[in-house]
């Protein structure tokens, strides 16, 4: 693949997420379109329900674009959530080999042992489903993959000679790291947004479905396959569309912090690496 | 130094189990304000919501409470449901026949698939074959397990009856319990293997770079004896370390997948207590699942201790 094509499909990919976005805020704007009408049930695919209707006569095709706004708000919170706390924690522990870098290494250890479900399990006493509990659920476990990411991105870097220079002109740790380190590293950050993005929608959708998420009347692409289930004999298409919806955005963002990775880390670009045989 | 690691282990084991005992006893018992009036209801009459409290030792000190539910756990005695009125270990072990089954075996379902296709896809880098494969993978990734399962439902249950669509008859049943599980094996194992894949395939890509490959060449053996036996064992370590982070989305997703597929396991269990309420069941579930994964990640970073000699040397975390 030449660097003008891929460049070309960063764009629209890029484009594509302003879309999702969009369509995320048209949400309101397509409420009358999925309220309840059971006159309308299950009513086929046609050129005024473009998806059909499901067995509560809501239109499919503006749940599943209403569906957009919590499958994007829940993840683009957890990211903001556990980048926001992840990134400077691994900095701060890639800075040096001390009690305080060892401790944030622990702690990241211990919130991997939280998946999102049990975390969302725990705190849905204190606030019920919806978008916060999924939101949070999913920042927790967010926050141990930013940091060990970016530990490992930004380790090797503090050993190298403009940062000792730095050190000799003055500059503190804390803004060494910002001002020097991070610029270095932000291209592994952002693959790796992009990355949790994803695994955000994935995790949403399953939050949902259990009923620990996105609560109705809010669409949600979760508990549309929750709703669909039953019905799976009579209307294969609503778990079919849902579920396309789901995996679309996520390879959307997976796919995006693919190749952002690979911009990140030359070695990886495909074609460039040769063999010494 | 391998008994040292062992200790360091162990005792990350205990401290990572003990805080996590605060912190659900936290967040369940503590920041929800009061328990019972959460669990009758808003209700409930003062006279039954101080009976409960009672009952659940919630008028006696944080601490006290605290104490009695981690002593009872070493004990293995992880309380009593308020709506089973059964010890919540009964409860636990008689879903455990479903629920550890599809876990253990679903990991090693992804790494049936994962390590021969990541191998196959970075023994034919560059080729048609790889391609496709990783692009194969990259869609994989992005599925929603529980859509998958929904999609294998349609297709061979619904479609070609060839396995049941849900619904578990019990170990004594023999093959039809195998004939039930996999379905949810399949739909949990095929997105975590495509994860694994990409990480086999890396590393193999990345070993196969190393001076001691280019050394067997030299001595003029064949591809196929260099890719299993020199690069295959030295990728295997960053593999295990994956497996075990991928060890704690099989254990949620399972318990997910098994309402999809209405298994009698932990997950109907704990949906159930989270709709009763029913406090000492989500605690005692919370801490089985959380405890599982610490234990198992403890357990994999000893074994690539016990692997790696230079793993031995502590750098990094301290436990």
């Amino acid at each position: 693949m030449t660097h003008a094509l891929r460049k070309k499909i960063m764009g629209g990919s890029l484009m594509l997420i302003f879309l999702y976005g969009a369509l995320a805020i048209a949400m309101p704007l397509m409420e009358s379109a999925y309220q309840i009408r059971i006159d309308f049930r299950l009513m086929p695919i046609s050129s005024t329900h473009w998806l059909g209707t499901d067995q509560f006569g809501r239109d499919t095709f503006a749940m599943v674009i209403g569906g957009c706004f919590a499958s994007l708000s829940v993840a683009a919170m957890a990211v903001i959530i556990g980048a926001g706390i992840g990134i400077p924690l691994g900095l701060i522990a890639s800075a040096s080999d001390n009690i305080l870098s060892r401790s944030i290494l622990s702690l990241n250890d211990f919130i991997f042992a939280f998946p999102a479900l049990v975390t969302a399990i725990l705190i849905h006493n204190i606030f019920g489903s919806g978008i916060i509990t999924a939101g949070l659920a999913i920042s927790i476990f967010n926050i141990p993959v930013f940091a060990r990411t970016l530990y490992g991105a930004a380790r090797p870097l503090w050993t190298k000679d403009f940062i000792k220079a730095a050190r000799l002109a003055g500059k503190n740790t804390i803004s060494i790291a910002a001002t020097h380190i991070l610029p270095l590293v932000s291209s592994v950050a952002l693959a790796q947004i992009s990355m949790q993005m994803g695994l955000g929608i994935l995790a949403e959708a399953g939050l949902s479905y259990v009923g620990l998420g996105v609560v109705p009347p809010m669409p949600s692409w979760g508990r549309m396959l929750n709703e669909a289930q039953t019905l799976i004999v009579i209307a294969p298409r609503l778990a079919i569309i849902p579920g396309l919806a789901i995996a679309a955005s996520v390879f959307l963002f997976t796919w995006i912090g693919d190749k952002l990775s690979d911009y990140a880390d030359p070695k990886r670009r495909e074609g460039q690496d040769h063999d010494r045989a | 130094m391998l008994i040292r690691v062992f200790i360091r282990k162990l005792a990350g084991l205990i401290a990572f189990l003990l805080l996590a005992s605060v912190l659900i006893f936290l967040i369940v018992d503590v920041l929800p304000g009061d328990p019972a009036a959460l669990m009758l209801g808003t209700d409930a009459r003062p006279d039954t919501l101080q009976a409960l409290r009672h009952q659940l030792g919630l008028d006696q000190p944080l601490v006290v409470q605290y104490a009695s539910w981690i002593i009872g756990l070493l004990h293995f005695d992880f309380g009593t449901s308020m709506t089973y009125a059964t010890p919540v270990l009964t409860l636990i072990t008689e879903r455990l026949p479903v629920s550890l089954p599809l876990a253990v075996m679903s990991l090693a379902l992804t790494a049936m698939i994962a390590i021969p296709l990541g191998a196959l896809s970075a023994h034919h880098h560059g080729l048609t074959l790889d391609r496709v494969i990783k692009n194969g993978l990259q869609l994989a990734l992005a599925l929603p397990n529980i859509w998958l399962a929904l999609l294998l439902i349609m297709i061979f249950a619904v479609g070609l009856h060839w396995l049941p669509a849900g619904g578990f008859a019990g170990w004594k049943s023999g093959v039809i319990a195998f004939k039930s599980l996999l379905l949810p094996l399949l739909a949990l194992a095929i997105p975590q293997a495509a994860i694994l894949a990409r990480t086999v395939r890396a590393e193999i890509r990345d070993k196969a770079q190393e001076n001691f490959v280019l050394g067997a060449r030299a001595r003029g053996l064949s591809e196929n004896d260099i890719l299993w036996h020199h690069i295959l064992p030295n990728a295997m370590l960053p593999v295990l370390s994956v497996m075990g982070l991928q060890f704690a989305f099989l254990i949620a997703g399972t318990v997910i997948i098994e309402t999809v597929f209405s298994l009698p396991g932990l997950g109907r269990l704990i949906f159930q207590s989270i709709t009763q309420r029913d406090l000492p069941v989500i605690k005692g579930v919370a801490m089985l699942l959380v405890g599982s994964v610490i234990l198992v990640n403890q357990a994999v970073d000893l074994l690539a201790a016990l692997i790696d000699p230079r793993l031995r040397r502590q750098s990094g975390a301290f436990l």
